[in-house]
Protein backbone atom coordinates (compact mmCIF):
# COMPACT_ATOMS: atom_id res chain seq x y z
CA UNK A 1 0.00 0.00 0.00
CA UNK A 2 1.32 3.39 -1.01
CA UNK A 3 -0.48 6.31 0.59
CA UNK A 4 0.34 9.86 -0.45
CA UNK A 5 -0.54 12.60 2.05
CA UNK A 6 -0.58 16.22 1.04
CA UNK A 7 -1.66 19.47 2.64
CA UNK A 8 -0.59 23.03 3.34
CA UNK A 9 1.62 24.36 6.07
CA UNK A 10 0.25 23.70 9.56
CA UNK A 11 -2.54 21.52 8.17
CA UNK A 12 -1.95 18.58 10.53
CA UNK A 13 -0.71 16.32 7.73
CA UNK A 14 2.25 14.96 9.72
CA UNK A 15 0.08 13.82 12.58
CA UNK A 16 -2.35 12.24 10.15
CA UNK A 17 0.50 10.43 8.37
CA UNK A 18 1.92 9.08 11.61
CA UNK A 19 -1.50 7.83 12.64
CA UNK A 20 -1.72 5.92 9.35
CA UNK A 21 1.41 4.01 10.31
CA UNK A 22 0.11 3.44 13.84
CA UNK A 23 -3.27 2.28 12.58
CA UNK A 24 -1.68 -0.07 10.08
CA UNK A 25 0.37 -1.64 12.83
CA UNK A 26 -2.62 -2.44 14.96
CA UNK A 27 -4.12 -4.26 11.99
CA UNK A 28 -1.55 -6.97 12.63
CA UNK A 29 1.33 -6.30 10.25
CA UNK A 30 4.18 -5.90 12.62
CA UNK A 31 6.98 -4.65 10.39
CA UNK A 32 9.84 -2.36 11.33
CA UNK A 33 8.94 1.31 11.27
CA UNK A 34 11.21 3.69 9.42
CA UNK A 35 10.99 7.44 9.46
CA UNK A 36 12.81 8.91 6.50
CA UNK A 37 13.69 12.45 7.50
CA UNK A 38 14.53 14.91 4.76
CA UNK A 39 14.83 18.23 6.55
CA UNK A 40 18.40 19.47 6.88
CA UNK A 41 19.06 20.83 10.37
CA UNK A 42 20.17 24.28 9.24
CA UNK A 43 19.57 27.10 11.67
CA UNK A 44 17.61 27.35 14.90
CA UNK A 45 14.13 27.39 13.36
CA UNK A 46 14.52 24.17 11.40
CA UNK A 47 16.14 22.54 14.41
CA UNK A 48 13.13 23.50 16.52
CA UNK A 49 10.80 22.15 13.83
CA UNK A 50 12.73 18.89 13.73
CA UNK A 51 12.61 18.71 17.53
CA UNK A 52 8.82 19.15 17.47
CA UNK A 53 8.36 16.36 14.95
CA UNK A 54 10.69 14.12 16.96
CA UNK A 55 8.58 14.75 20.02
CA UNK A 56 5.42 13.86 18.10
CA UNK A 57 6.99 10.56 17.07
CA UNK A 58 8.56 9.77 20.44
CA UNK A 59 7.55 6.41 21.82
CA UNK A 60 6.07 5.28 18.53
CA UNK A 61 9.08 3.08 17.77
CA UNK A 62 10.36 4.67 14.60
CA UNK A 63 13.90 4.16 13.39
CA UNK A 64 14.95 7.46 11.87
CA UNK A 65 16.89 7.43 8.61
CA UNK A 66 18.29 10.78 7.55
CA UNK A 67 17.93 11.31 3.84
CA UNK A 68 18.72 14.79 2.63
CA UNK A 69 19.59 13.51 -0.83
CA UNK A 70 20.03 10.10 -2.45
CA UNK A 71 16.74 8.38 -1.64
CA UNK A 72 17.40 5.39 -3.98
CA UNK A 73 20.57 4.46 -2.08
CA UNK A 74 18.83 4.57 1.32
CA UNK A 75 15.88 2.63 -0.05
CA UNK A 76 18.18 -0.06 -1.45
CA UNK A 77 19.87 -0.48 1.92
CA UNK A 78 16.62 -1.36 3.69
CA UNK A 79 16.19 -5.07 4.50
CA UNK A 80 14.30 -7.03 1.87
CA UNK A 81 11.49 -8.38 3.99
CA UNK A 82 8.78 -6.37 2.18
CA UNK A 83 7.26 -5.84 5.57
CA UNK A 84 8.53 -2.40 6.50
CA UNK A 85 6.31 0.52 7.44
CA UNK A 86 7.96 3.60 5.97
CA UNK A 87 7.07 7.23 6.49
CA UNK A 88 8.82 9.72 4.21
CA UNK A 89 8.58 13.32 5.33
CA UNK A 90 8.61 15.63 3.52
CA UNK A 91 8.92 15.53 -0.25
CA UNK A 92 9.08 19.34 -0.45
CA UNK A 93 12.42 19.23 1.40
CA UNK A 94 13.81 16.27 -0.48
CA UNK A 95 13.01 17.87 -3.83
CA UNK A 96 14.65 21.15 -2.75
CA UNK A 97 17.73 19.31 -1.49
CA UNK A 98 18.12 17.36 -4.71
CA UNK A 99 17.67 20.51 -6.76
CA UNK A 100 19.99 22.81 -4.84
CA UNK A 101 22.52 20.77 -2.88
CA UNK A 102 25.88 20.16 -4.47
CA UNK A 103 25.55 16.38 -4.24
CA UNK A 104 21.92 16.54 -5.39
CA UNK A 105 20.48 15.28 -8.65
CA UNK A 106 19.90 18.76 -10.06
CA UNK A 107 18.04 18.59 -13.34
CA UNK A 108 17.47 14.87 -12.91
CA UNK A 109 15.61 15.36 -9.60
CA UNK A 110 12.21 14.07 -10.70
CA UNK A 111 13.47 10.77 -12.15
CA UNK A 112 15.93 10.25 -9.32
CA UNK A 113 13.41 10.80 -6.53
CA UNK A 114 10.79 8.65 -8.26
CA UNK A 115 13.29 5.79 -8.54
CA UNK A 116 13.73 6.01 -4.76
CA UNK A 117 9.96 5.98 -4.23
CA UNK A 118 9.57 2.92 -6.45
CA UNK A 119 12.21 0.96 -4.48
CA UNK A 120 10.75 2.07 -1.16
CA UNK A 121 7.29 1.03 -2.22
CA UNK A 122 8.50 -2.39 -3.25
CA UNK A 123 10.15 -2.96 0.10
CA UNK A 124 7.36 -1.88 2.37
CA UNK A 125 3.93 -3.20 3.24
CA UNK A 126 2.94 0.42 3.83
CA UNK A 127 4.66 3.47 2.43
CA UNK A 128 3.32 6.84 3.49
CA UNK A 129 4.84 9.82 1.70
CA UNK A 130 4.09 13.33 2.92
CA UNK A 131 4.26 16.17 0.46
CA UNK A 132 3.24 19.78 0.50
CA UNK A 133 0.68 21.93 -1.25
CA UNK A 134 2.75 24.97 -2.23
CA UNK A 135 0.98 25.78 -5.44
CA UNK A 136 -1.60 28.36 -4.44
CA UNK A 137 -0.27 31.68 -3.28
CA UNK A 138 -0.52 35.27 -4.28
CA UNK A 139 3.17 36.14 -4.18
CA UNK A 140 4.83 36.45 -7.59
CA UNK A 141 7.20 33.54 -8.29
CA UNK A 142 10.80 34.12 -9.25
CA UNK A 143 12.20 31.91 -11.99
CA UNK A 144 13.88 29.74 -9.38
CA UNK A 145 10.65 29.32 -7.43
CA UNK A 146 8.84 28.42 -10.63
CA UNK A 147 11.42 25.75 -11.38
CA UNK A 148 11.08 24.29 -7.90
CA UNK A 149 7.29 24.22 -8.02
CA UNK A 150 7.39 22.58 -11.42
CA UNK A 151 9.66 19.83 -10.11
CA UNK A 152 7.65 19.23 -6.94
CA UNK A 153 4.39 19.35 -8.91
CA UNK A 154 5.75 16.75 -11.31
CA UNK A 155 6.88 14.50 -8.45
CA UNK A 156 3.51 14.88 -6.73
CA UNK A 157 1.64 13.94 -9.89
CA UNK A 158 3.81 10.90 -10.53
CA UNK A 159 3.52 9.76 -6.92
CA UNK A 160 -0.24 10.22 -6.99
CA UNK A 161 -0.48 8.18 -10.19
CA UNK A 162 1.42 5.37 -8.50
CA UNK A 163 -0.31 5.67 -5.11
CA UNK A 164 -3.14 3.45 -3.92
CA UNK A 165 -4.52 6.30 -1.89
CA UNK A 166 -4.09 10.06 -1.92
CA UNK A 167 -5.37 12.22 0.93
CA UNK A 168 -5.33 15.96 1.31
CA UNK A 169 -5.39 17.09 4.93
CA UNK A 170 -7.21 20.39 5.49
CA UNK A 171 -7.03 21.74 9.04
CA UNK A 172 -6.74 18.22 10.39
CA UNK A 173 -9.62 16.91 8.26
CA UNK A 174 -8.61 14.20 5.77
CA UNK A 175 -10.14 14.60 2.31
CA UNK A 176 -9.92 11.61 0.03
CA UNK A 177 -8.46 12.54 -3.34
CA UNK A 178 -7.89 9.03 -4.66
CA UNK A 179 -8.62 5.54 -3.43
CA UNK A 180 -8.36 2.18 -5.10
CA UNK B 1 -16.17 27.25 9.56
CA UNK B 2 -16.14 28.37 5.97
CA UNK B 3 -12.69 28.07 4.44
CA UNK B 4 -11.02 28.26 1.04
CA UNK B 5 -8.69 30.33 -1.12
CA UNK B 6 -8.99 34.05 -1.76
CA UNK B 7 -11.91 35.38 -3.86
CA UNK B 8 -13.74 32.06 -3.93
CA UNK B 9 -17.03 33.44 -2.62
CA UNK B 10 -16.59 32.35 0.99
CA UNK B 11 -18.17 35.39 2.61
CA UNK B 12 -21.06 35.61 0.16
CA UNK B 13 -21.83 31.96 0.86
CA UNK B 14 -21.53 32.37 4.63
CA UNK B 15 -23.80 35.41 4.66
CA UNK B 16 -26.37 33.50 2.66
CA UNK B 17 -26.17 30.55 5.04
CA UNK B 18 -26.28 32.69 8.18
CA UNK B 19 -28.29 35.80 7.18
CA UNK B 20 -29.03 37.13 10.64
CA UNK B 21 -25.55 37.01 12.16
CA UNK B 22 -23.73 40.00 13.45
CA UNK B 23 -20.52 39.98 11.40
CA UNK B 24 -17.21 41.63 12.15
CA UNK B 25 -14.28 42.12 9.79
CA UNK B 26 -11.08 40.43 10.98
CA UNK B 27 -9.01 43.07 9.21
CA UNK B 28 -10.27 45.95 11.34
CA UNK B 29 -12.37 44.76 14.30
CA UNK B 30 -11.18 45.24 17.86
CA UNK B 31 -9.33 42.13 19.02
CA UNK B 32 -11.79 41.82 21.92
CA UNK B 33 -14.72 41.47 19.52
CA UNK B 34 -13.77 37.85 18.87
CA UNK B 35 -15.52 37.07 22.17
CA UNK B 36 -18.87 38.58 21.26
CA UNK B 37 -19.33 38.58 17.49
CA UNK B 38 -21.76 36.25 15.74
CA UNK B 39 -19.43 35.71 12.82
CA UNK B 40 -15.99 36.85 11.75
CA UNK B 41 -14.67 37.06 8.21
CA UNK B 42 -11.08 37.56 7.11
CA UNK B 43 -10.22 35.52 10.18
CA UNK B 44 -6.71 34.99 8.76
CA UNK B 45 -6.22 38.77 9.00
CA UNK B 46 -7.45 38.70 12.58
CA UNK B 47 -4.93 35.99 13.42
CA UNK B 48 -2.20 38.08 11.79
CA UNK B 49 -3.03 41.12 13.93
CA UNK B 50 -3.45 39.07 17.07
CA UNK B 51 -0.16 37.28 16.39
CA UNK B 52 1.65 40.57 15.77
CA UNK B 53 0.35 41.91 19.07
CA UNK B 54 1.44 38.75 20.87
CA UNK B 55 4.89 38.41 19.40
CA UNK B 56 6.04 41.97 20.03
CA UNK B 57 9.58 41.60 21.31
CA UNK B 58 9.27 37.88 21.63
CA UNK B 59 11.40 35.34 19.83
CA UNK B 60 9.43 32.76 17.90
CA UNK B 61 9.93 29.10 18.60
CA UNK B 62 7.95 26.06 17.73
CA UNK B 63 6.84 25.73 21.32
CA UNK B 64 5.77 29.36 21.61
CA UNK B 65 3.66 28.98 18.48
CA UNK B 66 1.96 25.92 19.88
CA UNK B 67 1.13 27.97 22.99
CA UNK B 68 -0.30 30.77 20.88
CA UNK B 69 -2.38 28.37 18.83
CA UNK B 70 -3.76 26.84 21.98
CA UNK B 71 -4.42 30.21 23.58
CA UNK B 72 -6.48 31.80 20.82
CA UNK B 73 -8.38 28.65 19.82
CA UNK B 74 -9.30 27.78 23.41
CA UNK B 75 -10.31 31.31 24.20
CA UNK B 76 -12.67 31.31 21.24
CA UNK B 77 -14.09 27.89 22.05
CA UNK B 78 -14.58 28.92 25.66
CA UNK B 79 -15.99 32.42 25.18
CA UNK B 80 -17.72 32.25 21.83
CA UNK B 81 -18.45 28.62 21.04
CA UNK B 82 -21.17 29.39 18.48
CA UNK B 83 -19.11 31.74 16.31
CA UNK B 84 -19.07 31.32 12.54
CA UNK B 85 -15.59 31.72 11.09
CA UNK B 86 -14.78 32.63 7.52
CA UNK B 87 -11.08 32.06 6.91
CA UNK B 88 -8.80 32.08 3.90
CA UNK B 89 -6.43 29.14 3.63
CA UNK B 90 -2.95 30.62 3.57
CA UNK B 91 -0.74 27.57 4.02
CA UNK B 92 -0.48 26.41 0.44
CA UNK B 93 2.54 28.34 -0.81
CA UNK B 94 6.30 28.26 -0.56
CA UNK B 95 7.85 28.92 2.84
CA UNK B 96 7.97 32.70 3.34
CA UNK B 97 11.44 34.23 3.66
CA UNK B 98 10.43 36.58 6.45
CA UNK B 99 10.47 35.08 9.94
CA UNK B 100 7.25 36.71 11.11
CA UNK B 101 5.42 35.62 7.96
CA UNK B 102 6.64 32.04 8.41
CA UNK B 103 5.49 32.06 12.02
CA UNK B 104 2.14 33.61 11.16
CA UNK B 105 1.45 31.04 8.45
CA UNK B 106 2.32 28.19 10.78
CA UNK B 107 0.32 29.48 13.74
CA UNK B 108 -2.72 30.24 11.54
CA UNK B 109 -2.67 26.62 10.37
CA UNK B 110 -2.46 25.28 13.89
CA UNK B 111 -5.21 27.55 15.18
CA UNK B 112 -7.52 26.40 12.39
CA UNK B 113 -6.67 22.72 12.99
CA UNK B 114 -7.77 23.19 16.59
CA UNK B 115 -10.91 25.12 15.67
CA UNK B 116 -11.85 22.61 12.95
CA UNK B 117 -11.50 19.78 15.47
CA UNK B 118 -14.05 21.58 17.66
CA UNK B 119 -16.30 22.79 14.84
CA UNK B 120 -19.63 21.11 14.09
CA UNK B 121 -19.47 22.05 10.48
CA UNK B 122 -16.64 22.87 8.07
CA UNK B 123 -17.21 23.82 4.45
CA UNK B 124 -14.57 24.50 1.84
CA UNK B 125 -15.41 26.86 -1.00
CA UNK B 126 -13.76 26.40 -4.39
CA UNK B 127 -14.94 28.63 -7.26
CA UNK B 128 -17.99 29.56 -5.26
CA UNK B 129 -18.98 25.93 -4.82
CA UNK B 130 -19.17 24.65 -1.24
CA UNK B 131 -18.05 21.16 -0.21
CA UNK B 132 -18.89 19.95 3.27
CA UNK B 133 -15.69 18.46 4.68
CA UNK B 134 -16.94 17.98 8.22
CA UNK B 135 -20.47 17.64 9.51
CA UNK B 136 -21.09 16.46 13.04
CA UNK B 137 -24.85 16.56 12.52
CA UNK B 138 -24.57 14.27 9.51
CA UNK B 139 -22.31 11.88 11.42
CA UNK B 140 -24.92 11.81 14.19
CA UNK B 141 -27.67 11.15 11.69
CA UNK B 142 -25.73 8.26 10.20
CA UNK B 143 -25.29 6.80 13.67
CA UNK B 144 -29.00 7.28 14.34
CA UNK B 145 -29.84 5.44 11.13
CA UNK B 146 -27.58 2.58 12.11
CA UNK B 147 -29.15 2.53 15.56
CA UNK B 148 -32.62 2.37 13.99
CA UNK B 149 -31.54 -0.56 11.82
CA UNK B 150 -30.30 -2.56 14.82
CA UNK B 151 -32.45 -5.42 15.90
CA UNK B 152 -33.01 -5.22 19.65
CA UNK B 153 -33.86 -8.59 21.16
CA UNK B 154 -35.46 -9.48 24.44
CA UNK B 155 -32.94 -10.42 27.17
CA UNK B 156 -33.53 -14.18 26.91
CA UNK B 157 -33.40 -13.99 23.13
CA UNK B 158 -29.99 -12.27 23.24
CA UNK B 159 -28.44 -15.19 25.09
CA UNK B 160 -30.17 -17.73 22.89
CA UNK B 161 -28.96 -16.01 19.74
CA UNK B 162 -25.42 -15.73 21.12
CA UNK B 163 -25.31 -19.46 21.71
CA UNK B 164 -26.67 -20.12 18.25
CA UNK B 165 -23.91 -18.00 16.76
CA UNK B 166 -21.29 -19.78 18.87
CA UNK B 167 -22.60 -23.23 17.83
CA UNK B 168 -22.53 -22.16 14.21
CA UNK B 169 -18.93 -20.99 14.41
CA UNK B 170 -17.91 -24.13 16.29
CA UNK B 171 -19.19 -26.38 13.53
CA UNK B 172 -16.61 -29.03 12.69
CA UNK B 173 -14.70 -28.65 15.96
CA UNK B 174 -14.87 -31.71 18.20
CA UNK B 175 -15.96 -31.16 21.78
CA UNK B 176 -15.98 -33.97 24.32
CA UNK B 177 -19.62 -35.01 24.83
CA UNK B 178 -20.99 -33.57 28.04
CA UNK B 179 -18.57 -30.64 28.09
CA UNK B 180 -20.22 -28.58 25.33
CA UNK B 181 -22.38 -26.32 27.55
CA UNK B 182 -19.30 -25.36 29.59
CA UNK B 183 -17.08 -24.66 26.58
CA UNK B 184 -19.81 -22.67 24.89
CA UNK B 185 -20.50 -20.61 27.98
CA UNK B 186 -16.79 -19.77 28.32
CA UNK B 187 -16.83 -18.59 24.71
CA UNK B 188 -20.06 -16.72 25.42
CA UNK B 189 -18.37 -14.92 28.32
CA UNK B 190 -15.14 -14.07 26.53
CA UNK B 191 -15.92 -14.16 22.76
CA UNK B 192 -12.72 -16.20 22.60
CA UNK B 193 -12.98 -19.40 20.60
CA UNK B 194 -9.64 -20.65 21.92
CA UNK B 195 -11.59 -22.10 24.83
CA UNK B 196 -12.80 -24.77 22.42
CA UNK B 197 -9.21 -26.02 22.40
CA UNK B 198 -7.66 -25.08 25.71
CA UNK B 199 -10.27 -26.29 28.21
CA UNK B 200 -9.08 -29.61 29.62
CA UNK B 201 -11.56 -31.81 31.50
CA UNK B 202 -10.39 -34.75 33.59
CA UNK B 203 -12.44 -37.84 32.95
CA UNK B 204 -15.84 -37.66 34.61
CA UNK B 205 -15.16 -34.17 35.95
CA UNK B 206 -18.50 -32.76 34.80
CA UNK B 207 -20.53 -35.58 36.36
CA UNK B 208 -18.54 -35.43 39.58
CA UNK B 209 -19.08 -31.67 39.81
CA UNK B 210 -22.81 -31.93 39.13
CA UNK B 211 -23.14 -34.57 41.82
CA UNK B 212 -21.16 -32.45 44.29
CA UNK B 213 -23.40 -29.45 43.70
CA UNK B 214 -26.47 -31.59 44.25
CA UNK B 215 -24.92 -32.71 47.52
CA UNK B 216 -24.66 -29.10 48.67
CA UNK B 217 -21.01 -28.45 47.83
CA UNK B 218 -19.45 -25.14 48.85
CA UNK B 219 -17.64 -23.18 46.16
CA UNK B 220 -14.39 -21.47 47.15
CA UNK B 221 -13.08 -18.64 44.95
CA UNK B 222 -9.79 -16.73 44.99
CA UNK B 223 -11.39 -13.35 44.23
CA UNK B 224 -14.48 -11.42 45.33
CA UNK B 225 -15.07 -10.86 41.63
CA UNK B 226 -15.32 -14.58 41.02
CA UNK B 227 -17.68 -14.89 43.96
CA UNK B 228 -19.85 -12.06 42.66
CA UNK B 229 -20.19 -13.74 39.27
CA UNK B 230 -21.54 -17.05 40.50
CA UNK B 231 -25.31 -17.56 40.53
CA UNK B 232 -25.77 -17.93 44.26
CA UNK B 233 -29.55 -18.35 44.10
CA UNK B 234 -29.13 -21.52 42.03
CA UNK B 235 -26.37 -22.79 44.25
CA UNK B 236 -28.41 -22.19 47.40
CA UNK B 237 -31.21 -24.25 45.88
CA UNK B 238 -28.95 -27.28 46.44
CA UNK B 239 -27.80 -26.09 49.87
CA UNK B 240 -24.43 -24.75 48.73
CA UNK B 241 -22.78 -21.37 49.16
CA UNK B 242 -19.88 -19.37 47.74
CA UNK B 243 -16.95 -18.51 50.00
CA UNK B 244 -14.02 -16.20 49.44
CA UNK B 245 -11.50 -15.58 52.21
CA UNK B 246 -9.38 -13.00 50.41
CA UNK B 247 -10.67 -10.05 52.44
CA UNK B 248 -10.60 -11.81 55.82
CA UNK B 249 -8.43 -9.99 58.38
CA UNK B 250 -6.89 -13.23 59.70
CA UNK B 251 -5.87 -14.23 56.17
CA UNK B 252 -4.28 -10.84 55.58
CA UNK B 253 -2.42 -11.04 58.90
CA UNK B 254 -1.03 -14.52 58.33
CA UNK B 255 -0.07 -13.67 54.76
CA UNK B 256 1.85 -10.60 55.92
CA UNK B 257 3.57 -12.45 58.74
CA UNK B 258 4.63 -15.36 56.54
CA UNK B 259 5.42 -13.31 53.44
CA UNK B 260 2.97 -15.31 51.33
CA UNK B 261 0.07 -14.24 49.15
CA UNK B 262 -3.40 -13.94 50.65
CA UNK B 263 -4.57 -16.26 47.91
CA UNK B 264 -2.29 -19.05 49.14
CA UNK B 265 -3.25 -18.49 52.79
CA UNK B 266 -6.95 -18.50 51.93
CA UNK B 267 -6.48 -21.98 50.45
CA UNK B 268 -5.14 -23.14 53.85
CA UNK B 269 -8.26 -21.70 55.46
CA UNK B 270 -10.52 -23.37 52.91
CA UNK B 271 -8.84 -26.75 53.51
CA UNK B 272 -10.30 -26.71 57.01
CA UNK B 273 -13.87 -26.58 55.70
CA UNK B 274 -16.06 -29.62 55.99
CA UNK B 275 -18.35 -31.12 53.36
CA UNK B 276 -17.90 -31.33 49.59
CA UNK B 277 -15.80 -28.51 48.09
CA UNK B 278 -15.39 -27.02 44.65
CA UNK B 279 -12.46 -24.65 44.09
CA UNK B 280 -12.93 -22.01 41.42
CA UNK B 281 -9.55 -20.33 40.90
CA UNK B 282 -9.55 -17.68 38.19
CA UNK B 283 -6.89 -15.30 39.31
CA UNK B 284 -4.01 -16.39 41.51
CA UNK B 285 -1.47 -19.03 40.46
CA UNK B 286 -0.26 -19.01 44.08
CA UNK B 287 -3.72 -20.25 45.16
CA UNK B 288 -3.56 -23.03 42.62
CA UNK B 289 -0.02 -24.02 43.63
CA UNK B 290 -0.99 -24.11 47.32
CA UNK B 291 -4.10 -26.10 46.50
CA UNK B 292 -1.94 -28.62 44.61
CA UNK B 293 0.31 -29.01 47.68
CA UNK B 294 -2.66 -29.44 50.02
CA UNK B 295 -4.14 -32.11 47.75
CA UNK B 296 -0.78 -33.92 47.48
CA UNK B 297 -0.45 -33.84 51.28
CA UNK B 298 -3.94 -35.29 51.59
CA UNK B 299 -5.21 -32.30 53.57
CA UNK B 300 -8.05 -31.51 51.21
CA UNK B 301 -10.07 -33.59 48.75
CA UNK B 302 -11.95 -31.30 46.36
CA UNK B 303 -14.84 -32.65 44.31
CA UNK B 304 -13.63 -30.35 41.51
CA UNK B 305 -10.78 -27.91 40.88
CA UNK B 306 -11.53 -25.19 38.33
CA UNK B 307 -8.03 -23.98 37.45
CA UNK B 308 -8.30 -20.97 35.17
CA UNK B 309 -5.97 -18.18 36.38
CA UNK B 310 -5.09 -15.62 33.75
CA UNK B 311 -1.74 -13.98 33.18
CA UNK B 312 1.96 -14.52 32.92
CA UNK B 313 3.96 -15.33 36.05
CA UNK B 314 3.60 -19.03 36.93
CA UNK B 315 0.16 -19.10 35.36
CA UNK B 316 0.89 -21.80 32.79
CA UNK B 317 3.02 -23.79 35.27
CA UNK B 318 0.45 -23.75 38.09
CA UNK B 319 -2.20 -25.15 35.74
CA UNK B 320 0.15 -27.92 34.62
CA UNK B 321 0.41 -28.97 38.29
CA UNK B 322 -3.34 -29.49 38.44
CA UNK B 323 -3.26 -31.40 35.15
CA UNK B 324 -0.79 -33.78 36.78
CA UNK B 325 -3.28 -34.77 39.50
CA UNK B 326 -4.76 -38.22 39.04
CA UNK B 327 -7.48 -38.57 41.66
CA UNK B 328 -8.87 -35.03 41.60
CA UNK B 329 -11.50 -34.00 39.06
CA UNK B 330 -10.48 -30.78 37.31
CA UNK B 331 -11.42 -28.31 34.59
CA UNK B 332 -8.32 -26.36 33.50
CA UNK B 333 -7.85 -23.66 30.88
CA UNK B 334 -4.44 -24.60 29.56
CA UNK B 335 -2.12 -21.70 28.75
CA UNK B 336 -2.29 -18.06 29.77
CA UNK B 337 -5.98 -17.43 29.33
CA UNK B 338 -8.70 -17.53 31.94
CA UNK B 339 -9.88 -15.14 34.64
CA UNK B 340 -12.32 -14.77 37.51
CA UNK B 341 -15.15 -14.31 35.02
CA UNK B 342 -14.24 -17.63 33.38
CA UNK B 343 -14.09 -19.37 36.78
CA UNK B 344 -17.55 -18.04 37.64
CA UNK B 345 -18.87 -18.88 34.20
CA UNK B 346 -17.80 -22.52 34.52
CA UNK B 347 -19.60 -22.76 37.88
CA UNK B 348 -22.72 -21.25 36.35
CA UNK B 349 -22.57 -23.57 33.34
CA UNK B 350 -22.52 -26.52 35.74
CA UNK B 351 -25.46 -25.07 37.70
CA UNK B 352 -27.51 -24.51 34.55
CA UNK B 353 -26.79 -28.07 33.38
CA UNK B 354 -28.60 -29.32 36.46
CA UNK B 355 -31.94 -27.72 35.52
Amino acid sequence: MFHLVTGGSGSGKSEYAENLIEGWKTKGTDGRKYYIATMMPFGKETQAKIARHRQMRAGKGFQTLECYTGLPKIARELPKDHNALALLECMSNLAANELYQEEGAGNGTVEFVMEGIRILREKSSLLVAVTNEVFSESAEDTEEMQRYKKVLGEINRQMAAMADRVTEVVYGIPLEVKSR
Amino acid sequence: MVIGGAYQGKLAYAKEEYPSLLWVDGKVCALKEIESCGGIYSFEAYIRRWFKEKTKNRALSSQVMEEYAKELSEEMIHKNPGVVIVCREIGCGLVPVDEFERGYREVAGRICVRLARYADHVERIVCGIPTVIKDTEKAKNIADTKRAAMEILRPEEIEKKSFEMISKELKGIFLTPGTEPIVKRCIHTSADFEYAQNLIFSEGAVDAAKKAIQNGAKVVTDTQMGKAGINKKRLEKYGGEVLCFMSDPDVAETAKAQGRTRAAVSMDKAAKLTGPLIFAIGNAPTALIRLYELIREGRVRPELVIGVPVGFVNVVQSKELILALTDTPYIVARGRKGGSNIAACICNALLYMLD
